[in-house]
């Protein structure tokens, strides 16, 4: 028996040693608890995209990788399983037969974001002790219920739920951060990023992209760019860019039409540049509204080395003040009023409008435009640059321009992100309007709104954007673009613009439409791009309250009449029903072919699907109402 | 030494040592809590309910706690003396695994037989068996070597027992089951250690099974893999790294305090099968470093409740079994949570008292009871009255007893 003890301490040292070996693993991975980047990845659901009213435009959903664990497959079962497998999962059986067969990984994945009615299948043959060695797991997968809409500004996540463009790259961090604070976790519960409220309306963005889209059509053009802000507080209500693509599977568009055009595309504006170059001239003291320029159908210059400068105009207008340069947009007039200024003025009040840089959005891959500073000029600059040549800009700039002026010349920060929630429902980040700087006096911005109301009146070039009970400061473009081969001019590729502030008297909203290469029968901004900012215009007095002439409010008769009540109809497409009064859905419960369900009471104020979409037989609309 | 322990003096004649059986209860618990926290997440994914494997692991309570009632109330004696039955069926059944229509491929292993209403694992069984059988046939009085020990003239003793040994450990690996048979060769090793093999004896165990060893790895293109992969866990992530990385993360996202109990993230998606060997990562992600110490501890002060019975007891068997049981629970424990953590090469190894699987849980179950019941003291013998822990004085009276 002597010497059992020190046999046994031999062991039990043995033991400690080798605890205090593991114990030193599990201390060295601890004091290191964030070097694994990966360490939260699948752990943490992305956050919501919604719009102004909290419609979701962006979810995280459960979707499934399906994978083969090869230890635990079956070498009996696995080649009929993989059959099957092809034909859940749309590959090709063959292929599946030959990974598994060549084991150089004990774990592939099949496919990866499958949707999940075909993984319950999946599982549910599991559950009856099929598809041995096949495992589904779960992961988050971006989700975007009403597709394509806002596509461009909403942006998509690539494989690993990251945000590869537009908001979902910007914001990526606050939607899907890399760890949530401990307090955030909730059992039961995944922790989520923040939430991004857009302060685009989802309505006005639909019935916009409606237009623009009937607008490609009619154009036949290359792109198109549609922005609607609210000029008050420099929200962008609606952001449509043409093409576009559906982000749940933006493989299946071809890479050009993820091109966010408003805010990465710089180009020459054309005429429609001519209300803020104009306003600059009388703003720096130069020009006034009753200085009268003569116009024989070209700018003519002679700088003192005698060099002679001619810029045509389209006619010949004679005798103009700014007021008629704006209404049938003369290049002679404006080129002349940019005569009376300075240069380093000129150029100094135009990046006082905030072109030459980016925006305050500073979106992804966003541009500055291009406007060189006077030292850089030639001797034709100064008249091009009025004339809007020779000068780059993004449509975003245009847009943010315009609340200069639809703001007694206080320019404002352009917001499309109004803030950002936290899962609990608490604001974590808010962007209120936020104005930056005075560009010009109340006066000039005042008389400049004014003097762009005749741009819609009859004669105007903007006359086709007019509503008649509205009064609308309209300008019109129609841009030359460069031929990237010639380096000169191009004779067919155009721009052609339009810029609307509407209600001119008291201005709500700034609309601007960019038509890039149109290829119809006709390319002049007045001519195609006017009639479509009209329909746009008229789309969000629909969608606002913004008073119209003939709206009872202005012309009240003492007496209210109330509309019949009518019983709501849904046809093929699902209509808008925002706002709809329980009462009139009614009727919808009777429809055999609709699973309608009604949650709350009072009026609509989300449904599913979205407006615009197919309804079929069956199919089931979801109303929440308040 | 640690004799003022408040449960030292709650202990009676006849009652087993209860700082043993909180120990064990203890990690029952723990080890249940832990299983359902671990596993709902993958059971989830497999589309049935959150406590799917511990509703599982819970029937198995039943049987194991009747085990351990049988191991710890009938008599170390009348179990000794049917040693040679025990001994024959625990062998036997290592044979079922082999019958057509009895045993049950599964994982790539065939180490279970097909009972209808349960499967059953024989390797498990095995593993106490062995320690039992060794304890007894390596105590000096039923060898009959004489009171020399084991010295070159007493090797002869040990070729018996070893040859069957290695019989038993043979069968299991030849079921495909490496590392269960590791285990049974390890805790019987520990056994012929404490009961005094000579040096020779282990010289040539080493100088036959590291070769044998060498080649079985090198012959398997699954195990070659493992290795493989331990000593390069980033090279194949997708492959037999993935479970062992996922552990990693899980573990390290834990950090210090861990994330609470049942709000662990990562071992939900990213260690597979994480209800079985990888439980313990569920554990450490929750609870932290600060938990994996706890759960140290816990094991620590259990170990030293079940040696202090293997240094306390006079008797050699009982010695040499509670010793043996011991070691047999700490070494399943420490290359579980090794595998884990990614300091050994991945081999399924179940933790005790924590992972997924009714023949593990009902022989951890019978182990517990016979270290319960051997903590009780011999009852054919004078007990010593001594409760310390304290070798010295176990050596010098050990002398007069010889």
């Amino acid at each position: 028996m002597k010497g059992r003890s020190w046999r046994y301490w031999t062991i039990i040292g043995a033991f400690s040693l080798f605890a205090l070996f593991v114990l030193y693993h599990y201390a060295a991975l601890a004091a290191h608890p964030n070097a694994d980047p990966e360490a939260q990845e699948i752990a943490i659901d992305r956050g919501n995209i919604v719009d102004r009213s909290g419609r979701i435009l962006a979810m995280d959903t459960a979707l499934y990788n399906v994978a083969v664990w090869r230890p635990e497959t079956d070498e009996k079962t696995f080649p009929t399983d993989a059959n099957r497998l092809a034909s859940m999962l749309g590959l090709d059986a063959a292929d599946i037969r030959g990974t598994w067969a060549n084991g150089s990984a004990d774990f592939f994945y099949l496919k990866k974001r499958v949707q999940p009615q075909v993984a319950k299948a999946i599982q549910a043959a599991k559950a009856n002790g099929d598809f041995q060695g096949v495992v589904v797991e779960k992961v988050s997968g971006r989700l975007y219920p009403e597709k394509s809409l806002a596509s461009h500004l909403v942006g998509f996540v690539g494989d690993g739920n990251r945000g590869l463009a537009g908001i979902e790259r910007k914001y990526d961090e606050q939607l899907l951060p890399d760890s949530v604070p401990f307090g955030q976790l909730k059992p039961g519960g995944r922790p989520r990023g923040d939430t991004v409220v857009l302060s685009i309306d989802a309505n006005i963005q639909y019935s916009l992209e409606e237009i623009a889209r009937q607008a490609m059509v009619d154009t036949k053009a290359h792109a198109l760019i549609l922005l609607a802000m609210d000029s008050r507080t420099g929200e962008m209500l609606a952001y449509v860019a043409l093409p576009d693509f559906d982000p749940n599977d933006y493989l299946a568009s071809p890479p050009e039409n993820w091109y966010d055009w408003p805010s990465v595309y710089a180009y020459e504006p054309g005429s429609v540049f001519k209300i803020f170059s104009l306003s600059s001239v009388v703003d720096l003291g130069g020009a006034t509204f009753s200085t009268i320029f003569y116009c024989d159908g070209a700018y003519h210059h002679t700088t003192p080395s005698g060099q002679v400068i001619t810029i045509k105009c389209l006619g010949v207008h004679g005798a103009v003040n700014i007021q008629r340069i704006l209404e049938v947009s003369c290049n002679a007039g404006a080129g002349y009023a940019s005569d009376t200024v300075d240069p380093l003025d000129f150029y100094t009040k135009l990046i006082s409008y905030g072109f030459g840089s980016p925006t305050g959005l500073a979106l992804p891959g966003e541009t500055a435009g291009l406007l060189r500073p006077p030292n850089q000029w030639s001797a034709r600059s100064k008249p091009t640059i009025a004339i809007g040549q020779e000068v780059l800009v993004s449509a975003l700039q245009m847009v943010s321009a315009a609340t200069a002026l639809a703001n007694g010349g206080v320019l404002l920060k352009p917001i499309v992100v109004e803030r950002l929630v936290d899962p609990a429902g608490k604001t974590v980040w808010d962007n209120p309007p936020q104005p930056l700087r005075r560009v010009i006096s109340p006066e000039v911005a005042a008389n400049m709104l004014k003097a762009m109301r005749t741009g819609s009146s009859l004669g105007g070039t903007g006359f086709r954007a007019g509503i008649p009970d509205v009064p609308m400061a309209v300008k019109t473009g129609t841009a030359q673009m460069i031929d990237p081969t010639t380096r000169a001019y191009s004779e067919k590729d155009y721009i052609a613009s339009t810029m609307a502030i509407f209600p001119a008297d008291a201005p709500r909203i700034i609309l601007y439409l960019a038509i890039i290469k149109p290829r119809g029968d006709q390319y002049y901004g007045g001519r195609i791009a006017a009639p479509v900012v009209r329909e746009a215009a008229e789309a969000i007095l629909g969608l606002t309250d913004i008073p119209r002439g003939d709206s009872p409010v202005a012309a009240h008769a003492g007496t209210v009449t109330v509309p019949a009540a009518v019983q709501v109809a849904v046809g093929a497409t699902m209509p808008d029903l925002t706002g709809t009064p329980k009462r009139l859905l009614l009727g919808l419960l009777g429809r055999k072919d609709l699973k309608v369900r009604l949650s709350g009471d009072g009026y609509v104020v989300k449904q599913s699907p979205a407006p615009g979409s197919p309804v079929a037989q069956g199919a089931e609309i979801d109303l929440e109402l308040k | 030494m640690s004799s003022g322990f408040d449960v030292e003096r709650m202990r009676t004649a006849k009652g087993g040592d209860p700082g043993l059986l909180a120990a064990f209860l203890l990690l029952a618990g723990l080890g249940m809590a832990t299983l359902w926290s671990a596993s709902s997440g993958y059971a989830i994914s497999l589309g049935k309910s959150g406590a799917y494997f511990v509703i599982r692991q819970a029937l198995y309570l039943v049987p194991s706690t009747l085990v351990f009632i049988l191991c710890a109330y009938v008599p170390i004696d009348k179990i000794r003396s049917k040693i040679g039955p025990i001994t024959l069926i625990g062998l036997g059944a290592l044979l079922l695994p082999f019958v057509p229509g009895l045993g049950e491929n599964r994982n790539g292993a065939s180490r279970w037989i097909d009972l209808r209403i349960a499967t059953f694992q024989p390797s498990e069984f095995w593993k106490p068996i062995a320690v039992l059988y060794l304890a007894h046939v390596l105590d000096r009085r039923s060898s009959g070597s004489g009171e020399t020990g084991f010295g070159f003239d007493g090797s002869a003793a040990l070729i018996a027992p070893f040859l069957l040994i290695s019989l038993a450990c043979l069968l299991i690996y030849l079921q495909n089951d490496f590392s269960t048979a590791v285990v049974a060769a390890l805790a019987s090793l520990v056994v012929f250690w404490a009961a005094g093999a000579p040096y020779s004896f282990f010289l040539g165990i080493g100088a036959v099974t590291a070769p044998l060893a060498a080649l079985s790895v090198l012959t398997s293109d699954f195990r070659l893999r493992r290795i493989l992969a331990f000593l390069f866990p980033a090279y194949e992530p997708h492959g037999q790294g993935y479970q062992v990385l996922g552990s990693i993360r899980a573990i390290r996202s834990g950090g210090f305090f861990g994330k609470g109990i049942g709000l662990g993230t990562v071992k939900l998606s990213s260690v597979p099968e994480v209800q079985s060997d990888f439980v313990f990562s569920a554990w450490a992600e929750e609870t932290g470093f600060v938990g994996v110490l706890a759960f140290f501890a816990l094991w620590a002060f259990m170990a030293w409740r079940a040696f202090r019975i293997a240094f306390n007891e006079p008797d050699a068997f009982r010695s040499y079994l509670a010793f043996g049981l011991a070691s047999l629970l700490l070494v399943e424990m420490l290359i579980n949570v090794a595998v884990a953590v990614g300091a050994v090469p991945a081999t399924g190894m179940a933790l005790p008292f924590f992972s997924a699987g009714g023949s593990a849980l009902i022989s951890s179950a019978g182990v517990c009871g016979l270290l319960y019941n051997l903590s009780r003291g011999g009852s054919e013998r004078e007990r010593g009255g001594e409760d310390e822990f304290g070798a010295f004085r176990f050596d010098a009276r050990e002398v007069g007893d010889v």
